[in-house]
């Protein structure tokens, strides 16, 4: 990749000796959807809809926190995919090398933004905690309906793709190892 | 303990990931750390006679060699390449160098000015990013023998002793701390930056190809400047995306801290411009309000790529519409 000049101050230049009108519109960049609570809150929602298991007679579900936080970390990023596969495999099991692994291990520990939106659904009542895992709670069927109308409506339909996808890889406890 | 190995893996990795300058330069940050008198030997404006560094009063030199991993096709090829740079090296260090396919004594101008007066090398480590394969000792090894009985010696001695040197012996030979991997991990990442950068696709450029079209238009002496200057405001914006991504993939809290980031810059850049009667004026400090926003809480970690991200988030700010321009409206 070689060195960039000064394109900006360049084009300004240019522009100063044409007649072109300025228009600035600030509104029109779109924030990134990562951070958008309502969007993450959906795909929790299709994470724990596909692999939550029932838990305890009173028709509970629950998910490992670890678990859940990794799958939702590959299902934003599916570029990670591949990545994820191998780490599954164990074929880039280098203890903490530069491999895949440890990329994603150190990416998913501190999406800190994952976390802030599971408090906010834990103090919504729609998660317990109960040690290592989420519970499902008083309001989960929230998340229920938030899953079921994501997937009627057609949306997110890559992130659906991805979680399905998701399904096929064995996450293992040596993935989980520290947590 | 396992713990331990673990970061020595982990660094001889990271070394082995680099190279180029990049290696060159983890390489003696390292080696200066641990060997007092480690003295490196800059290679501008005037060479640096075959010789990376010194240390020891000027009696163990070092030579370094990080060649691009995509460079070769084959093992082999990689063997003969190592090879041949450090018997140049070599040549360089004992004053030699082919005339008609055989060996002449060419004295060094430079070396003089590098080792202290009357001090000779008696040992030297070529450090090395891939050394996997034992078939590159035999060549090097065998080529400072014949050296040594060919030059003069007036700065090696015949005899001084020859290693090469791997990331994994590298990395076992001093403590790995949590600081050199930190280093490592930074060197690394601006690196996979600008890899990934050459390799990111740009989403929808339907509105910034437009306004090239207008610039064209409003510009029509400069259409080749015009051109060109597109092509590194797509880089700029592709080293961004690519600094933006590799953050969110490994970095999520400063990822999040780069969105702010982005949220300011607009804001600054929109305003400037807005209240400004010549809008285009501050268009041209653009770059610079991008890197002072950026680089309060960058700059320690990512200084080497500021100003190229800055450039590219305006870029941006081009790319994707907030910022654009338009011809002007004429009254018939």
């Amino acid at each position: 990749m070689p060195n960039l000049g000064h394109p900006i101050e360049t084009l300004a230049v240019m522009l100063q000796n044409s007649d072109a009108k300025p228009l600035v519109v600030p509104s029109r960049l779109a924030p990134s959807a990562i951070y958008d609570v309502e969007y993450r809150t959906a795909v929790i929602a299709l994470l724990f809809k596909e692999f939550a298991k029932p838990f305890g007679p009173a028709g509970h579900r629950r998910i490992s926190v670890a678990r859940l936080k990794l799958l939702q970390f590959v299902t934003l990023r599916p570029w990670l995919l591949p990545a994820i596969r191998e780490w599954s495999r164990g074929t880039s099991q280098g203890s903490l090398g530069f491999v895949p692994s440890i990329r994603i291990r150190r990416g998913f520990l501190s999406d800190t933004a994952h976390d802030d939106v599971i408090n906010f659904l834990v103090a919504c009542g729609i998660f317990a905690r109960q040690e290592k895992h989420l519970v499902s709670g008083e309001k989960a069927h929230t998340l229920s309906e938030i899953a079921k109308s994501t997937e009627t409506h057609k949306l997110f339909e890559g992130e659906q793709k991805v979680i399905l996808e998701l399904t096929s890889v064995k996450l293992t406890d040596s993935m989980m190892e520290g947590w | 303990m396992g713990t331990v190995q673990s970061l020595i893996d982990e660094y001889a990795q990271s070394l082995a990931a680099l190279s180029g300058n990049d290696f060159q330069v983890e390489v003696c940050a390292r080696l200066q750390a641990f060997i007092l008198g480690f003295q490196t030997v800059p290679a501008n404006p005037h060479g640096d006679g075959g010789l990376d560094a010194f240390s020891h009063h000027g009696e163990r030199g070092y030579c370094c060699f990080g060649p691009e991993h995509d460079k070769f096709k084959t093992n082999r090829q990689r063997e003969a390449a190592i090879v041949d740079k450090f018997k140049g090296d070599l040549r360089r260090l004992f004053e030699l160098e082919f005339e008609n396919k055989v060996l002449k004594v060419s004295e060094s101008p430079e070396m003089a000015t590098i080792l202290p007066d009357g001090r000779k090398i008696n040992h030297i480590e070529l450090l090395v990013n891939w050394f996997e394969s034992h078939r590159i000792l035999n060549p090097i090894l065998s080529a400072a023998e014949e050296y040594g009985t060919v030059s003069k010696c007036r700065y090696v001695e015949q005899a001084a002793t020859v290693i090469v040197v791997g990331p994994k012996q590298l990395a076992n030979q001093y403590a790995v701390d949590e600081l050199t991997i930190a280093r490592a991990r930074q060197r690394v990442f601006i690196q996979k930056v600008q890899k990934k950068a050459e390799l990111v696709t740009l989403g929808s450029t339907d509105k910034f190809d437009l306004k090239l079209g207008v610039l064209k238009e409003v510009a029509p002496t400069q259409v080749e400047a015009i051109d060109a200057l597109w092509r590194e405001l797509q880089m700029a914006w592709r080293m961004a995306l690519a600094f933006e991504q590799e953050l969110d993939e490994t970095l999520p809290n400063l990822h999040r801290v780069f969105e702010a980031n982005r949220h300011r810059i607009l804001t600054r850049v929109s305003q400037l411009m807005v209240g400004s009667g010549k809008p285009w004026t501050e268009l041209e400090r653009a770059t610079q309000i991008a890197s002072e926003i950026l680089g309060k809480d960058f700059e320690k970690l990512y200084g080497a790529l500021i100003q190229d991200v800055s450039s590219g988030e305006i870029a941006r700010l081009i790319g994707e519409c907030p910022v654009g321009w338009e011809k002007p409206v004429t009254d018939a």
